[in-house]
């Protein structure tokens, strides 16, 4: 579809989401809570932050969740009852305020869901949801979209994209299906305009390196002593990996009660050392430097040939929540001058 | 209505408390049925985590009982378990989970007639507290029909 | 800061350590920990107001177990960690060399075990008051509140275990979450499975918790389950007058007794 442009008036967008919500579906936008900004439920535009550069997590779990049911299970007498988790009963979500970053992050995310089989309940709620990301004004010290075919007015994996042009306006971008979904059935918020240039309205962020050199010198990069090198500091948490919004990596748990049981699917870190330990005791990861080497690897040398995607979009995140100031940019632009 | 029986968990180690309460059954004394022992080598073995278990597999009240200090089998078990309850109960206490419902008692091989009152105070003492169900509930939330 | 480096310097060029552990710069105006081999590399170190981290927490880690000799920029924090160590018998004086850093950011010189039980003694000790208003907060509140308190506020814990992670006491090499036949703690970060998580954490911590926030620091959405063990620090010293991180030979509070320990709660 071919991007249409229009204009948005901050007023209006509030009667969007109001409307949003009132037609029953769930809109997610960053919120400050506790001193932390994060997506949460919204019914009304006064609880978004729109300050935060990006929020702490991403919006992966609006459709990954950290935890769900993906069957449940009872004995009876004569049977066992298994039932799947009713994915016709998700219900319909929209994320607002998503950075260009967030929204570019689902498509790694998607590719990895539909390698060989594409996942139907992840597919289910993709499905329901839309994506109405906000470009970024300001960037920080910690983004780089730019060096990972990204930019802070990129409107890939977006619905709908909002760039502040004044104090009181949005110049929309309708990208999609389902952002013209929402448009159509709210044509009168929004108003007529030509295209304009967004340049002068977005954050500038440097590019470093680019993911395609990064990919380059992986190939003969997996025995280098960076790893060990760069990791030293890595206390070998998963906190990158949960936050970040291309990393898909969960694992299967059962949980019993008697004669009833659930299946949940939950989020899980190849920083872990768990995370390959075999059943023998041999684990093939069993350094911190190798688990490292991992997320970097799977993110720019086998994700591009596994699924045409580079696994990383440049939000900065894992290192904003790393304890130790593993700075990936940084570790990446290293790599690339290797 | 049939009146509440608390679901009552007894953990308690296999040299006192276990044979003090076979004696209960060998001398014939009466107490309350509503209560699950469960056999440990030592008090010292009991893993507090046991005692959350026990609450989200749905029990009203917890009994925990050993050997008398200076009896334990293995000399000190119980004063490690000791040490480990104060501990527990406060952080139990803070977290806002009910200690009324847990009981410590000592409770050697020759005290039948006691662990037979213990039990049965403790049954009277839960009836009175009614059904727990927060910590139980939240640890069903997750697992649907 | 010069005083520091000197010291890093001298130890490395002599070979009497193989690593100096510090920091250096970080992201914009962060410090990171840092890892020096060689006595040019010293150059970058730092120490500044911004240097909070635990260091001793990577004498646990893979990257300290082929080196035989470590030194470590030790503020008051490492220092008791280290003898909190010590005295469960995870780190030996030989292999570890203190540069001690008073509360005030300043050298005070290499510390051998004995003086850095010293220097434990003398630091600051025992909860903030904010910390204690915040325990006093909630056991003010009503059981049920309380409860409900602590489901919401571990709610949002994605059990990344940053917060073991960070740890220096958190050193188990298979820690009881990862005890999966049976599964002791679940998995899943929903609200029964974090309760428990903390739950046992916390029990873990007791008596063996020095206070340094670094938990609570490391997590990416802010949750201050360092509460949980500072209270119990308080309660371990109240009740059975032990205080982690003071003596390296002592046993921690948990992994003793006394045979007069209180037991009015025993029937
Ligand atoms: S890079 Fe940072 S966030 Fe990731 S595992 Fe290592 S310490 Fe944890
Ligand atoms: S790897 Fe880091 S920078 Fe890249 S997408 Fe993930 S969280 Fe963002
Ligand atoms: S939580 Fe407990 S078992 Fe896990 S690493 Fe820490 S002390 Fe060890
Ligand atoms: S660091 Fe925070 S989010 Fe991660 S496991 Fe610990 S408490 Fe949970």
């Amino acid at each position: 579809m071919e991007i249409v442009n229009k204009l948005l008036d901050k007023s209006a967008l509030s009667a969007l989401i109001e409307r949003l919500s009132k037609s029953g579906k769930e809109v997610y936008a960053p919120v400050k809570e506790n001193g932390i900004t994060d997506f949460a439920k919204i019914d009304t535009i006064d609880t978004i932050d729109f300050d935060c550069i990006t929020t702490i997590q991403s919006a992966k779990s609006l459709v990954f969740p950290r935890v769900e049911n993906i069957l449940s299970y009872k004995k009876t007498s004569e049977d066992i009852v298994v039932k799947n988790v009713d994915i016709t009963a998700f219900p319909e979500v929209v994320a607002l305020g998503t950075r260009p970053c967030d929204a570019a992050g689902f498509i790694p995310l998607d590719a990895i869901f539909c390698t060989d089989n594409a996942d139907e309940i992840f597919n289910a709620r993709l499905k329901k949801l839309t994506i109405i990301s906000i470009s970024c004004k300001k960037a920080d010290e910690y983004c780089f979209c730019t060096s990972v075919n990204g930019n802070p007015g990129n409107t890939a994996g977006s619905d709908i994209l909002l760039t502040e042009i004044s104090d009181s306006t949005y110049f929309a971008e309708i990208v999609s299906e389902k952002g013209k979904a929402i448009f159509d059935a709210n044509t009168d918020l929004f108003k007529e305009t030509a295209a304009i240039d967004k340049t002068p309205h977005l954050a500038e962020v440097k590019q470093e390196f680019t993911a395609e050199a990064i990919n380059e010198k992986l190939n003969t990069l997996f025995e280098s002593d960076i790893w060990d090198k760069q990791s030293m500091r890595c206390v070998g948490c998963g906190a990158c990996a949960y936050v970040c919004p291309a990393c898909g990596c969960f694992d299967i748990q059962d949980e019993n009660k008697g004669n009833k049981g659930i299946r949940h699917r939950c989020w899980d870190s190849c920083g872990f050392g768990l995370f390959t330990l075999h059943t023998s005791g041999h684990n093939p990861r069993e350094k911190q430097s190798q688990r490292w080497r991992q997320r970097i690897f799977h993110k720019f040398s086998y994700q591009p040939v596994q699924q045409k995607q580079f696994g990383c979009v440049g939000c900065g995140r894992c290192s904003r929540a790393c304890p130790a100031d593993m700075n990936i940019a940084e570790h990446l632009k290293e790599i690339a001058v290797n | 209505m049939s009146e509440f029986e608390p679901k009552i968990v007894a953990f308690v180690c296999n040299w006192c408390t276990y044979a003090g309460a076979d004696l209960t059954g060998t001398s014939r004394i009466k107490y309350s049925s509503n209560v699950r022992i469960v056999r440990f080598p030592c008090t010292g073995r009991i893993d507090y985590m046991l005692l959350t278990k026990a609450f989200a597999g749905g029990a009203d009240g917890i009994i925990v009982s050993g050997c008398h200090p200076n009896d334990c089998h293995y000399t000190s078990g119980n004063f490690y378990a000791r040490r480990r309850w104060m501990v527990f109960r406060r952080l139990c206490d803070f977290m806002g989970i009910d200690t009324r419902r847990i009981i410590f008692s000592w409770v050697s091989a020759a005290e039948g007639a006691k662990w037979a009152q213990i039990v049965n105070s403790a049954n009277e003492e839960f009836k009175k507290l009614g059904p727990y169900e927060n910590y139980h509930k939240l640890s069903t939330q997750e697992i649907f029909e | 800061m010069e005083e520091i480096k000197k010291i890093a310097k001298q130890l490395l060029s002599e070979n009497k350590v193989q690593m100096v552990i510090g920091f250096e710069k970080g992201t914009a105006n962060k410090v990171r920990p840092a890892f020096f081999t060689k006595p040019d590399d010293v150059e970058k170190l730092i120490y500044n107001e911004a240097c909070i981290h635990n260091l001793a927490l990577y004498l646990k880690k893979d990257i300290c177990h082929h080196v035989s000799n470590v030194a470590i920029v030790a503020n008051p924090n490492v220092v008791r960690s280290i003898i909190q160590l010590a005295s469960e018998n995870q780190v030996k004086e030989e292999k570890v060399t203190i540069i001690g850093i008073s509360f005030e950011g300043k050298s005070i010189g290499i510390l051998d075990f004995k003086a850095a039980e010293e220097f434990a003694k003398t630091q600051p000790k025992g909860l903030k008051p904010e910390d204690r208003a915040f325990i006093e907060k909630v056991q003010a509140m009503p059981m049920e509140e309380r409860f409900n308190y602590w489901v919401e506020t571990f709610s949002t814990c994605v059990k990344c275990y940053a917060c073991r992670a960070s740890c220096p006491m958190c050193y188990c090499g298979k820690c009881n979450v990862e005890t999966n036949n049976p599964q002791w703690i679940p998995v899943a970060s929903h609200k029964y499975g974090n309760l428990e998580w903390h739950i046992m954490r916390a029990m873990h911590l007791a008596g063996r918790c020095i206070n340094c926030g670094e938990c609570t620091r490391a997590c990416p959405v802010d949750i201050p389950l360092n509460m949980l063990s500072y209270m119990l620090t308080d309660f371990v010293m109240d009740e059975f007058h032990a205080e982690a991180g003071l003596s390296a030979t002592y046993a921690p509070a948990l992994s003793s007794y006394t045979n007069i320990d209180k037991e009015n709660f025993i029937k």
